[in-house]
């Protein structure tokens, strides 16, 4: 309503015509991004399939096989008709929510037929099925709320399919280890990647937006628990199998520095170099502490930790968004603290556990007022 | 209205595509030999995923012509099956199951409310499948029977649902 009360105004001030006022509205509306309606639009249709594939699972058995076979293609017919109607509307979310429930509704006529003719079968087949023959129907939805529905079908059929995949390699332990080691680098890694594809960032800009907070949040939680491997000791046995899937995550530790700069170019250029440290130190600080055998080195794994987390905020800085240095800032500091803890003992010790845990944090304080206050929106 | 593009054809025809195969497979199966009724014992637990089923195994008859790995279950459309050895030619075997295929744990569906009326049926020994065996001797199930009539006609005319 603001809009278009300020087109109005401009209209009557003589410095557009009609027809522009019209196309300013109508432009406005389509590329606007109701992010509430198109987050209830998303979930009410995601319910609405629930709710199909739950009243599938009750069983409506007093009901003939056709009929109920027929009524599945009636609904996939209503639902299409409905998203290519939408297309032509001004409203985005419309389109958005019959995608998720056209994406829902092809899981519910796959388990209407595992149902119907008693077909017994593994769940991860159903769902790979699922995955193959609905997800170009999410393509057509533009939301985040369709990117994250498909990354919720992906966890879902993927935690699915793993022991039978891995049932797949019997007792070749090094092919286990290898699809272990990829799948956890995909899982890592895969948001950051696919978010950095140019089509992705061209075609559908809010999946690729969300992947890549996605990818971020994921790879700094990664890094921050996989430093403390040096909290453990590791032997020979260890490094043995750890070398195994080592070249698979080298892999995709290459293709992430690779990919990166088209996660981070155009404005976000500052952000490249903080970027490329922050996943090469974690790489190597972990890589180290898994390839070669060590007795405990706590300290490593504490300091790596303090570390990731200050390339965290280094690469917020860079890139003006404040709330991340703010949040590593904290975590920080809380890391500071529960370092004091581990160290708490003797006298001599807690002594001077405290001094340098005091020290710390009144510098980053100081670091914090001095570096991050000064910035614009940088207030907390 | 917009006319539809390649990409919105493909992703609203490839999940009906994709339905109505999956269809015509599970009806090209069904109808693929004779369909026999074998005798079957099991239980009625429910998942919270899957809906209600009756777990059950098929039953094997009660002579002993046969024991052991290569034991096979000879199906005709009498209803009078018998246990013969795997290797044996029999011609009077319309259909055979093997030793695996018989003992298989197996899940029929049923209506959310049908579950402990059909489990006392089945552990009474009322229950036969009704099921027919495809040319790779896989069993595709078509419908529970409890004494002699389908299931819901069964539940209609005898036990009170729950």
């Amino acid at each position: 309503m603001r809009l278009e009360r300020q087109v109005q105004r401009w209209q009557e001030a003589g410095i557009i015509d009609a027809t522009t006022a019209e196309r300013i509205i109508a432009h406005e509306c389509r590329a606007s991004r109701p992010v509430l309606l198109l987050a209830i639009g998303g979930l009410g249709a995601f319910t609405i399939g629930v709710g199909l594939i739950s009243v599938i699972a009750a069983n409506w058995g007093d009901i003939p096989r056709f009929v109920k076979l027929l009524a599945m293609l009636g609904l996939f017919g209503a639902n299409a008709y409905g998203l290519v109607w939408a297309r032509s509307q001004p409203h985005r979310w419309v389109t958005d929510a019959l995608a998720v429930g056209y994406f829902a509704l092809t899981l519910a006529s796959i388990a209407l037929v595992g149902q119907t003719y008693q077909l017994r079968g593994e769940p991860y087949q159903a769902l790979l099925l699922w995955l193959v023959v609905g997800s170009p129907a999410l393509w057509l939805a533009e939301g985040a709320f369709a990117a994250m529905v498909f990354l919720g079908a992906l966890a879902v059929t993927g935690a699915y399919s793993f022991d039978p995949l891995m049932d797949l390699f019997g007792h070749d332990h090094r092919a286990r280890i290898l699809v272990r080691a990829g799948l956890g680098a995909a899982a890592v890694f895969g948001p950051l990647i696919v978010a950095s594809l140019p089509a992705l960032q061209r075609w559908r800009p809010a999946f690729a937006a969300l992947y890549e907070r996605l990818g971020w949040g994921l790879f700094v939680l990664a890094a921050s628990c996989s430093v403390h491997v040096w909290y453990a000791s590791i032997d020979t046995n260890d490094v043995r199998e750890a070398w195994v899937g080592a070249r698979v995550v080298l892999a995709f530790v290459a293709l992430v520095l690779w990919r990166i700069q088209g996660l981070v170019s155009g404005p976000q250029a500052d952000g490249l170099l903080p970027a490329r440290a922050l996943i090469a130190l974690a790489s190597v600080v972990t890589g180290l502490g898994v390839l070669m055998p060590h007795a405990p080195v706590a300290i490593v794994g504490a300091l790596g930790f303090v570390t990731v987390w200050v390339l965290a905020a280094w690469c917020g800085y860079r890139v003006h968004m404040m709330q991340i240095v703010n949040l590593a800032t904290a975590v920080i500091a809380a890391r500071v603290f529960v370092a004091y803890v581990e160290v708490f003992g003797a006298m001599l010790a807690t002594g001077a556990g405290l001094i340098v845990s005091g020290v710390l944090l009144l510098a980053l304080a100081w670091l914090w007022v001095r570096k991050i206050r000064l910035q614009p929106g940088g207030s907390a | 209205m917009k006319s539809p593009t390649l990409q919105l054809w493909c992703a609203l025809l490839l999940p009906i595509v994709a339905f109505i195969g999956l269809v015509g497979r599970a009806e090209l199966l069904r109808a693929s030999g004779p369909v026999f009724r074998v005798a079957i014992a099991g239980y009625d637990p429910r998942d919270l995923l899957q809906g209600h089923y009756l777990r059950y195994r098929l039953q094997w008859p009660a002579a002993e012509a046969c024991d052991g790995a290569t034991c096979c279950l000879c199906l005709q459309v009498s209803g009078v099956h018998t246990k013969i050895d795997c290797g044996a030619t029999a011609a009077a075997c319309e259909a055979q199951l093997s030793r695996q295929m018989v003992e298989q744990g197996r899940e029929f569906f049923i209506q959310e409310d049908t579950g402990p009326a059909l489990e006392q049926a089945i552990r009474r020994g009322q229950g036969a499948m009704a099921l027919n065996v495809t040319p790779n001797g896989q069993v595709r199930v078509h419908e529970l029977f409890i004494d002699g009539v389908p299931h819901r006609r069964w539940l209609r005319d005898n036990a009170p649902r729950q």
